[in-house]
């Protein structure tokens, strides 16, 4: 059985200069702490600005912080450096609203899924295979296997790219607003593969979202005045 | 494997629009190889030859040997001149890879006095005694009569009465005796041994007498004389070395000729030293400073181009791949982030840069081989021979590198990305390497070139030519940086007062500055090179036909004597090649019992006087025909001939002086009566520089010059005087007919006492265009390529997806923004094409100053401007523009449809 994963930030503080006036400095975050863990799908809200992007930004240590402590389990991450850090990159899987950046427009469905399992794993040819076609249906994405992604549809798309996010099983799912610019439908259909991507293989997922009505009975988080509170 | 081969497809329609981009920029890199076969050895020899002398001679009264090598010699044993030809023929190798001289001769000299009473001619009782190899003795024996002997002396002498036997003589202060058995008619002599005859003919001042010996016998006989000389125990040698024509070419013409020429002299030197130790050479080379500073220029400015296409190729390559890997980022990101180790990745980029190469060389040598042929279209004939191929790798190799770190400086980029906990900057091509080390690289190339011939004028003159493009374009981009702040500022102030908003014109200009100052000064750049070339090559040349005109006015020349004229002038009608022709009379002296009679001017009178006279005397009497003289002349222009005065219409009866008879009082407007002659000769102007008068410089004041514009005065004068003297021909025809007609001449008058026929070599201003022309209408057709591969890098993502097209779908917000970009890139082209024209007119100053500061022109006006240099700049002026527009046209329908909703898809 998987260990269950824990993010743990304790006062957590993020500071950012003011673009064009010197001494002044605007505060992202303040002594914010909070535990977020992968029993269930996370979801981060919070008004344009507030900061959802850059904390999951903190989390992936692509973002620095002034103060305060992050720690994944037991691993600190907050002061991750050199192949530590890239360590902990590669056990990072990433999705956002334009998984066309990181795709191959070129190559199919399971080409995309084989190209990133490739980079991540050293696995056998059939191994390989058999992963990604249980990968495939698991994520009810058979019709779409050996279609080219440049003629996939947004939804589609967005399904494909969170395959690819999860393909090598990472540690941790960062969905930056996942759900943008999809009609109804697709939303509910691309929730839907997260949550059974999370019931299957037990990834600790945070999905940073201005649309409330997503989230559903899933832990809520909200970033408000400078701190990150659960509401649910 | 696996993964390798998934980038590969991933990204195929980037690695395919790079191998384009690349097979571009390598074939013109390799093209560029070819350039110096325009300027080779034979090509510059072929056309400028005559670049010091102007005119070809085909009569000379100038018998004098005209030698490459002139060689003094001081050594304690002659002997070693036997073996000459072999230590010769050694050195040539060695030096020029030349088989062997066309002619030398080598001879150890000493004077005696001869004091023979038996000899008759008491006026001229020296003579020299030369040493020769035995070789050479044998051959002067072949042509002369009496006692054949190795031993004993030929001579060869202008005096019938010299008599065989033994002469009495003085040598180095002992009395010897010459023992001279064999006899060589003089003009045996002088037919059968032209060459050394001429060679020779600095003794040839007094009578000529001269002994040769073989040098053994010479040893033997008078050695001791001169090893026993307390002041001077060496014996005096004298020779010289000659090329042949095609020889002379690699001499000459070639880039590293100095080098070669001293190798020549130290390798000659090394083998006569090792048959005689004591031997001092010094030699004197018929060195044209002229010829080497041209060579240089030439090689230099061919050695510019080379380096300009192959820098903006590498910048061009180097920008390729910056675009695929910014294009790519996020995926490039994304591989970092699966954790794929350094080897992993230096070895992925490895493979691609290595893909791109070979597939880009393959098509570039196809592309190349095509282009070369193709050439000849256009005149320009090359030869593809295979010692291109080390230097073709090398290029390849030299790319490739420049990929690969372009490559690893994105690595870097991208490692800067995750560590820097936040955003990065936009990538640019090694940003973060220190402005000196970028510098080095600059300083490597000079160091390269100087290490490959170690010709300090060729990189002085490299240098100088970019330091003067970079300073000249720099100047330009400057001026219409400050010109469009101005404006936009104007502008901006004008918008503000209104109070409205900025124009969607005046937002374009700040969205596209950074590119377009960039852009800016590239094109000035390139454009001052270029143009630099062509003016220079075209006004160079024009100016030296000018100064060539100047100084032997009509294209045949030649001296004719007086009681022959008539017979020459009735040959003359015979040739229809022949358009016109006009004679003036040079005189200043004649001799009366060994007394020279000349003239002077005393109280406005030409007057003859005698080696009594103490004043001044008339340099020169020069007598033309008033009408026929200023006809032949119609097309020059004449504003600079005279200081005071006018020659608007031809005068009988009048004179033109020089301008030292102003300084002594003389002025236009009075008269001065000619010898014996009752008519005044009215002074119609005061002349400085009279070409086909005068010399181009130093003639203003120092001498007397008296123009009379009546060749009947002159011609009267002297036939009764019963003085002989030669008259000047000008012969004009077509320049396709000099050089036949000249030679027709020369074959019609031979019986008439001809000399120094010449005429102008015009190939030699062919050559000049030919020579730096050529090499810019293929750089002009390789911009073109290069031009299309800037297009491809510029196009190598969709309009939409790229930043550029995104800051421009900003302007596709506000209504009729088509009409503002028509607009845009219509100022755009207008201040390129300005800039272009300021180019043009600085590099005129410059091109001018020039030849004004080397000499090769007197004034501006004086040049005579051919159609050639007026089609080039006809062709200049409209090649730019027409790239311009075709560039801003493409561009303009590139960004004409932008799809806003493709632009909002895609954000940053």
């Amino acid at each position: 059985m998987t260990t269950v994963r824990t993010l743990r930030a304790i006062e957590l503080t993020k500071i950012f200069p003011h673009p064009y006036k010197k001494d002044v400095q605007i505060p992202l975050f303040a002594a914010a702490s909070f535990q977020i863990d992968a029993k269930k799908v996370n979801f981060l809200v919070g008004v344009s600005g507030s900061g959802k992007t850059t904390l999951l930004r903190i989390i992936s240590s692509l973002e620095g912080i002034n103060a305060g402590e992050l720690y994944l389990d037991e691993m600190t991450i907050h002061n991750l450096r050199g192949k530590e850090k890239l360590r902990y990159l590669r056990s990072l899987g990433f999705l956002d609203q334009f998984p066309a950046k990181y795709l191959s427009m070129n190559l199919s469905v399971f080409q995309n899924l084989e190209q990133t399992l490739i980079l991540y794993c050293k696995l056998q040819r059939e191994v390989r295979k058999k992963k990604i076609n249980e990968l495939i249906s698991n994520l009810n994405i058979n019709n779409l296997r050996d279609k080219k992604l440049r003629h996939l549809s947004g939804g589609e798309l967005r399904r494909v790219g969170f395959a690819c996010s999860i393909v090598f099983t990472p540690s941790i799912l960062l969905c930056d607003e996942p759900t943008a610019q999809l009609d109804t439908e697709n939303k509910q259909i691309v929730l839907e593969t997260i949550q059974k991507a999370h019931e299957l293989y037990e990834i600790l997922i945070i999905v940073a979202t201005h649309n409330h009505s997503i989230i559903g009975k899933n832990p809520l988080f909200e970033i408000d005045e400078r701190r990150v509170i659960r509401r649910q | 494997m696996k993964g390798i081969f998934y980038r590969f497809r991933s990204r195929w329609d980037l690695l395919f629009k790079s191998i384009v981009i690349v097979s571009l920029i390598l074939t013109c890199s390799f093209v560029v190889l070819f350039l110096p076969q325009l300027a080779d050895p034979q090509i510059l020899g072929k056309y400028l030859n005559k670049l010091n002398d102007g005119a070809t001679f085909i009569t000379n009264t100038n018998d004098s040997l005209v030698t490459d090598f002139n060689i003094d010699i001081f050594a304690e044993s002659p002997l070693f001149i036997n073996d000459f030809p072999v230590s010769l023929e050694k050195a040539s190798m060695d030096a020029f890879d030349l088989y062997q001289p066309e002619s030398y001769f080598i001879v150890a000299k000493e004077f005696i006095t001869i004091q023979n009473t038996s000899i008759t001619n008491n006026t001229a009782m020296g003579g020299f005694v030369f040493a020769v190899a035995t070789d050479v003795f044998t051959q002067l024996q072949a042509y002369s009569s009496g006692n054949y002997s190795q031993e004993g002396a030929i001579i060869v002498t202008d005096f019938d009465s010299d008599p065989l036997g033994n002469y009495s003589a003085v040598f180095r202060e002992n009395n010897i005796t010459l023992n001279v058995n064999q006899q060589l008619p003089r003009n045996i002599f002088e037919s059968t041994f032209s060459k050394l005859y001429n060679y020779l003919g600095v003794f040839k001042r007094n009578s000529f007498r001269c002994f040769f010996i073989e040098v053994t016998d010479f040893v033997s006989k008078f050695g001791s004389y001169i090893t026993d000389d307390p002041i001077f125990p060496y014996y005096f040698l004298h020779g010289y070395v000659n090329f042949e024509d095609e020889q002379k070419n690699v001499i000459y013409w070639s880039i590293d000729s100095p080098h070669k020429i001293d190798h020549f002299e130290k390798a000659l030197t090394g083998y006569l030293q090792q048959q005689e130790p004591s031997i001092r050479i010094t030699f004197y080379f018929n060195y044209y400073g002229d010829t080497a500073l041209f060579v240089n220029i030439v090689f230099s400015f061919l050695r510019g181009l080379q380096i300009l296409i192959w820098s903006l190729s590498l910048v061009i390559g180097c920008l390729t791949v910056a675009k695929i890997q910014t294009t790519r980022k996020n995926q490039e990101l994304k591989t970092l982030f699966a954790g794929q180790n350094w080897f992993q990745r230096l070895l992925t980029h490895f493979i691609e840069t290595l893909f791109i190469i070979i597939v880009g060389s393959g098509f570039a040598l196809l592309f190349l081989y095509l282009f070369i042929n193709l050439e000849s279209l256009f005149g320009v004939y090359l030869i593809f021979n295979l010692s291109v191929v080390p230097k073709a790798l090398i290029i390849a190799g030299i790319l490739f590198i420049g990929l690969f770190l372009s490559y690893l400086d994105f690595e870097f980029y991208l490692k800067r990305c995750i560590n820097s906990q936040a955003k990065a900057d936009t990538y640019r091509p090694f940003s973060t390497i220190p402005l000196y080390i970028k510098l080095a690289f600059p300083a490597l190339v000079l160091l390269i070139i100087w290490l490959q011939n170690r010709n300090t004028i060729s990189l002085l003159a490299f240098v100088l030519f970019t330091l003067a493009a970079l300073i000249v374009s720099y100047l330009v981009f400057l001026l219409f940086k400050g010109l469009i702040i101005l404006s936009g500022k104007v502008f901006y102030k004008k918008r503000k007062r209104a109070d409205k908003p900025l124009s969607p014109f005046y937002v374009l200009l700040k969205l596209w500055k950074t590119g377009l100052t960039r852009k800016f000064f590239l094109f000035t750049f390139i454009l001052t090179l270029i143009s630099s070339s062509f003016l220079f090559a075209n006004f160079t040349a024009d100016a030296k036909r000018t100064e060539y005109l100047w100084w032997y006015g009509g294209e045949i020349v030649f001296w004719a004597p007086s009681t022959n004229t008539s017979q020459v002038d009735e040959k003359l009608a015979l040739i229809p090649e022949i358009v016109d022709y006009t004679k003036m009379i040079f005189f200043h002296q004649y001799i009366i019992q060994d007394d020279y009679i000349e003239f002077a001017l005393i109280n406005n009178t030409l007057t003859e006087v005698n080696s009594t006279f103490l004043n001044e005397r008339i340099e020169w009497l020069i007598g033309i025909n008033y009408s026929d003289y200023f006809e032949f002349y119609s097309s020059w222009k004449k504003e600079s001939w005279l200081s005071k005065g006018e020659i608007n219409s031809p005068m009988k009866n009048s004179v033109f002086l020089s301008k030292k008879f102003l300084d002594d009082g003389i002025d236009i407007g009075s008269t001065i009566n000619f010898v014996n002659n009752s008519n005044p000769l009215l002074i119609q102007g005061i002349f400085t520089v009279w070409p086909t008068i005068t010399g181009q410089f130093g003639t203003e004041s120092k001498e007397q010059f008296i123009v009379i514009q009546s060749y009947d005065v002159l011609q009267t004068y002297l036939t009764s005087k019963k003085i002989d003297y030669y008259v000047r021909y000008r012969v004009h025809t077509a320049e396709k007919d000099i050089k036949s007609t000249a030679e027709e001449l020369n074959a019609l008058l031979t019986s008439y006492n001809i000399i120094e026929m010449s005429y102008l070599d015009q190939s030699v201003f062919v050559g000049l265009r030919k020579i730096f022309l050529e090499p810019i209408v293929i750089i002009a057709q390789l911009f073109l390529l290069l031009w299309g591969s800037i297009f491809l890098l510029n196009n190598f993502v969709r309009t939409e997806e790229s930043d550029h097209g995104k800051r421009l779908g900003m302007i596709a917000l506000t209504k009729n923004y088509r009409q503002i970009l028509t607009r845009f890139k219509v100022a755009e082209t207008i201040v390129f094409y300005a800039a272009f024209l300021v180019v043009f007119g600085l590099l005129y100053i410059l091109t001018f100053s020039f030849l004004l500061g080397t000499g090769l022109i007197y004034a501006i006006k004086t040049i005579a401007v051919s159609k050639y240099t007026f089609f080039n700049q006809l062709f200049l002026l409209l090649f730019y523009p027409l790239l311009l527009i075709i560039q801003n046209a493409a561009e303009y329908l590139r960004f004409r449809k932008i799809n806003l909703g493709q632009i909002y898809r895609f954000p940053e």
